[in-house]
């Protein structure tokens, strides 16, 4: 083999794979249609005390304005 | 000293009265009531609603509502958190912590911190301590 015809057969290779690589895109699709707010939690999360108070007194208000999400 | 007696067992009286028309309104405004008690949703320690179990073809209509109100629950979360120089996740937590602890109730399901859905109980920790951590564990 020349090396024309190795490198034309190199780049046919890589072609290969890639048009290959683009057929299999869409069925490794994950359809995420109108999912809820999902939040990854800080578990080891610290809120000072006179600041959680005060958010929960803010929240008290809150909720008595917004009836329906609370 | 009679009279003291008669006025303090009014004032009793008006703080019961007050106090169960109070836990009243809260049973009638609490969202998402009916499918709580349905074991349906829950709160969740990240301060939203969810599903315990993925959503059915037939709830889409819940889902859509509970969709709405995180949503709006966000909104009013970062109106706290940024009148109080906290994350939104800082105050969805907090507030996490008294939804879960005050206004769900023994048997209904809530989503704790480590992920896993339960039906609380009396030996569920939900409690915030002095140090500034806040506790919402299933147990």
């Amino acid at each position: 083999m020349s090396d024309r015809q190795k490198s034309i057969f190199r780049y046919g290779a890589i072609a290969v794979f890639g048009v290959s690589l683009c057929a299999c895109t869409p069925t490794v699709r994950v359809e995420v249609p109108d999912k809820p707010i999902e939040i990854n939690l800080n578990i080891n999360m610290k809120i000072e005390q006179n600041v959680r108070v005060q958010m929960e007194k803010d929240f008290e208000k809150v909720a008595k304005e917004n009836p329906g999400i609370f | 000293m009679k009279l003291s007696f008669s006025k303090s067992l009014i004032g009793l009286g008006v703080a019961a009265m007050v106090a169960g028309t109070g836990v009243f309104a809260q049973e009638n405004t609490r969202a998402m009531d009916a499918e709580k008690k349905a074991l349906i949703i829950g709160e969740m320690a990240n301060g939203y609603l969810g599903f315990v179990k993925p959503a059915t073809e037939d709830q889409i209509e819940i889902s859509r509502k509970v969709n709405e109100i995180n949503a709006a629950r966000r909104t009013e979360y970062a109106k706290i958190a940024e009148k109080n120089g906290q994350t939104i996740d800082a105050a969805a937590l907090t507030i996490a912590r008294i939804q879960i602890a005050d206004k769900t109730k023994i048997g209904e399901y809530f989503k704790d911190k480590t992920g896993t859905w339960c039906k609380k109980s009396s030996s569920s920790i939900i409690e915030a301590k002095e140090d500034g951590t806040i506790t919402i564990l299933c147990k």
